[in-house]
């Protein structure tokens, strides 16, 4: 008797747990297919429910929003709507829009820019938004002991390096006065940039540039930006904050462009991981899911073609580098036989899964679109890839010594790394060890150059190729590969200082083709991005930095 | 019975003094700092904001002013994480939405566990009992990261009868509290609604056999009576004792409930100010959790008394 009931229970058990198990995956397709009557049955009850004056929209946990502080683009997406900079982003990445600014002139050298602002911009508190304001807030960004971050975007002025990382107190009022930031008048802002920056115009755009209320920020110190004092000059203003559930803000009574805001309120409601918030989404609590798809779902999403997704091209690309100081990656016939020898076309379907462009090159094809001409790098290529390992000393991989690729504790990136060692072992018979690690130790060991190969990618801040090629630089603080070529350095260095667009395009250019035959680092896939858009939700169009401001879209019901 | 309550409540602040000190130090030596980021920051400006949070100083230095602000002031400081914002704002946030989430938990376990584990006890080896207790062992086996995408596939995705996530507290209203709140507290009480019942069937069998229930039979009370007034009291004792601990391991290992429901916790907080390095954090969420395992602890043992006449603690 006992027995029975023994085995009986262990069957049911294993019964449900392999249910549970399953349902969570391999079940999932089948029962959406079936159900898709009923998902549309609920979709319709759903539109007779929702108020069309109302945006859901998907966010993480900002760190804070005050906007010349931010650093991530969390804080970035809901500043994007509340605060407004001299310009602003365009419904594409093609289209700068005027902000604050109405127009502006460029001196004949590319380095004097000046703003006429427009004189109905005000703050959400009814005060005027001023030339004065623009000025206090840039430098306040410069201040070092503000503290920002992001600082460092805004050297392109002139003298502002200088400030920014001034440390003697008695010379900080001259320097701040040296800072090519000047109001002329309450609606006339004069910059002064240190090189013709082509790009400065989408750097207005940009959040550290954005306005801030100095009479609030002075009221109320290092709290100004939390919802009970908030004040901003943007569509909408922030008016509650519950962390980690949602942002709200309100449309603002005194933004100057008044059917811009198509929304009462925008809800961002807060999610720490993708899965809740593609919960969320199909539960149609939200009503656009940015860029949070969970990786298990993509998969399906491509095969079925879902037309809710969108997948568009973002700025970004993932590398490893190498540690060029350490044998034998000194030797750059090792390094070109390595990147040779992956075939990359296969990552974006089989590793990582979200159709991925395979990357030869370092700077985002999507800049193309700037009149750039990509440099071109090699293509996947076995046979040259041993050649060269011969010629390196390592004929099929022998004598090759033992290596690490570290990377931090995530499942796409040890894939990936899974991906590459058995292409290397298979192409090259060279074996390497997979070191995975927490983020933060990681970045600590990237910056005091201590590992083989380790994982990065990089995001662009700004649409040029300078954002991707800058990095490489023997001086820049985040090349973290030891690599320093006169070459390269000159050659950025002289397209800074090119006033004409076209041969500055061309020196950043040739810039690349020195870094696609070194290959400090080897690139390996562009980023895209996964949106999922309701299908009531209106005006969705893909931008390259992934940025979608509330203003272009609206809810059709 | 007050002198070793205040006993308890001494040796209890010495072992939070414990747990804070090495806390700081085993955070202290992990590698990497709170601003340190894909970006390297300028020097000077990196140097401002760590004389802000004190970070410039020597670490002997950086633990007693933190000591000193938390002993004497109550007072964590701001989050580096976020830094307009205090460690106390954060852990007032976060503690009620894990207390409302714990307590309803755990009424929903003993709601669940008790009545069907007097049912399996009473009427052993019956076809009630292989169920209920099949049921718990289910239940017991089932990890939470299972139960939790199932029932919000099944009732909040097809069904919608309840949200997938997002949280409304209590101040939002008794029907939306509900309908974000449930599926999360049935998922975190399933684990000891199935432990419970399964205490409770072992109290029952054991108590049920025992000389004075034959006594109350013998004299004649009805069943209802000798179960309830007799037979209870005794049953559900290894229940009590095990309260103190399910209600802390609620708390604790809410960690996962919170991110597949994303509730707004403080298990969240536990687990990334640590991959943040927000220190501040880090020991605020620490303090706070031991502490609260410490008092729980205390109030098991004290119920204990109350139940159990033998159990004495006076000298």
């Amino acid at each position: 008797m006992k027995y029975w009931a023994l085995i009986l229970t262990g069957v049911i058990a294993l019964m449900v747990v392999g249910c549970g198990g399953d349902g969570g995956d391999s079940a999932k397709p089948r029962v959406a297919k079936s159900s898709k009557s009923k998902v549309k049955a609920t979709t319709s009850a759903m539109r007779k429910e929702r108020n069309a004056r109302i945006f859901n929209r998907s966010l993480g946990e900002p760190e804070y929003l005050d906007p010349g502080l931010i650093t991530e683009s969390e804080g970035g997406t809901v500043t994007h709507d509340t605060f407004e900079g001299l310009y602003q982003y365009g419904p594409t990445h093609k289209e700068w829009l005027p902000g604050v600014a109405e127009s502006h002139d460029v001196s004949v050298d590319g380095r004097t820019w000046t703003f006429k602002l427009r004189k109905n911009a005000k703050w959400s508190d009814g005060k005027p938004v001023t030339a004065h304001d623009f000025e206090w807030s840039w430098k306040r960004v410069l201040d070092p002991t503000t503290g920002s971050r992001y600082s460092g975007i805004m050297w392109v002025l002139d003298g502002a390096k200088a400030y920014n990382q001034n440390s003697d107190k008695a010379k900080a009022a001259e320097l701040r006065e040296k800072v090519g930031a000047k109001a002329l008048d309450d609606y006339t802002f004069q910059v002064r940039l240190l090189a013709p920056t082509p790009y400065f115009l989408q750097l207005t755009a940009f959040y550290t540039f954005s306005p801030v209320p100095r009479h609030v920020v002075e009221a109320h110190g290092d709290k100004w930006a939390r919802p009970e004092n908030m004040v901003s000059n943007g569509p909408w203003t922030v008016k509650e904050w519950v962390s980690h559930q949602r942002i709200v803000a309100k449309k603002n009574p005194h933004y100057w462009d008044q059917k811009a805001a198509s929304f009462d309120t925008i809800n961002y409601l807060i999610t720490q991981e993708n899965t809740p918030a593609h919960n969320m989404y199909e539960s149609n609590e939200l009503d656009f899911l940015e860029n949070k798809l969970p990786p298990p779902v993509l998969p399906r999403y491509r095969s079925e073609r879902f037309p809710e997704m969108q997948t568009s091209p973002y700025l970004g690309v993932y590398f490893y580098m190498f540690n060029v100081k350490r044998k034998p990656f000194d030797d750059v016939r090792v390094r070109q036989a390595l990147n040779l020898a992956v075939d990359k076309a296969k990552i974006g379907k089989f590793v990582v899964k979200g159709g991925q462009a395979a990357a030869t090159s370092i700077v985002h094809p999507g800049l193309q679109d700037m009149g750039y001409t990509l440099a071109k790098g090699a293509e996947h290529d076995p046979d040259e890839a041993r050649r060269l390992l011969a010629e390196a000393g390592f004929p099929d991989g022998k004598g090759f010594p033992n290596f690490k690729i570290s990377y931090n504790t995530l499942e796409t990136h040890k894939q990936l790394a899974e991906y590459v060692q058995q292409q290397w072992k298979k192409e090259l018979g060279i074996t390497c060890d997979l070191d995975n690690m927490e983020w933060k130790v990681l970045l600590k060991k990237q910056h005091a150059r201590e590992f083989d190969m380790s994982r990065l990618a990089w995001i662009g801040d700004f649409l040029d190729p300078l954002t991707f090629l800058d990095l490489w630089e023997g001086d820049n603080p985040n090349n973290r590969t030891n690599w320093n070529h006169t070459g390269y350095n000159d050659l950025v260095a002289a397209a800074r200082l090119e006033s004409d667009p076209q041969k500055r395009l061309g020196l950043l250019n040739r810039a690349e083709q020195i870094y696609v035959e070194e290959l400090p680092s080897m690139p390996l896939y562009y980023y895209v991005n996964h949106d999922l858009v309701k299908p009531w939700l209106k005006g969705y169009k893909p931008h390259l930095q992934g940025v979608h401001p509330t203003r272009f879209f609206r809810v059709e019901l | 019975m007050i002198r070793y309550i205040l006993r308890r409540l001494v040796s209890s602040v010495l072992v939070v003094f414990v747990i804070i000190t090495a806390s700081f130090f085993v955070m202290k030596a992990a590698p990497g700092g709170p601003f340190d980021a894909d970006r390297k920051l300028p020097d000077e400006v990196k140097r401002n904001i760590e004389a802000k949070f004190h970070l410039d100083k020597p670490t002997w230095q950086q633990y007693l002013l933190q000591m000193e602000s938390i002993v004497i002031h109550g007072d964590f400081g701001p989050s580096m994480k976020y830094p307009d914002r205090t460690v106390n704002e954060i852990l007032a946030e976060g503690l009620p939405v894990s207390i409302v989430l714990g307590v309803q938990a755990l009424l929903i376990a003993l709601l669940i566990g008790l009545p069907a584990g007097l049912l399996a006890g009473l009427k052993q080896n019956s076809l009630t009992d292989y169920t209920t207790m099949t049921g718990a062992m289910a239940g017991v086996s089932i990890p939470n990261f299972v139960l939790g995408p199932l029932l919000i596939y099944v009732f909040a995705i097809q069904l919608q009868w309840f949200d997938a996530a997002n949280w409304h507290g209590l101040s939002a209203g008794l029907g939306p509290h509900i309908k974000t709140s449930f599926l999360p507290s049935l998922t975190l009480g399933m684990y000891f609604a199935a432990y419970i019942a399964r205490l409770t069937r072992g109290g029952m069998l054991e108590v049920i056999r025992q000389d004075y229930i034959r006594t109350a039979r013998a004299k004649g009370l009805s069943e209802s009576v000798v179960v309830t007034r007799h037979a209870l009291k005794g049953a559900i004792f290894p229940v009590v004792s095990y309260l103190g601990p399910a209600f802390a391991g609620m708390l604790t290992g809410s960690v996962v409930i919170e991110k597949i429901f994303n509730i707004p916790g403080l298990g969240t907080h536990f687990v990334n100010s640590a991959f943040n390095r927000d220190y501040p954090l880090v020991l605020g969420t620490i303090v706070l959790y031991s502490a609260l395992l410490a008092l729980l602890n205390l109030l098991v043992d004290v119920l204990y008394t109350v139940l159990d006449p033998r159990v004495n603690y006076d000298d």
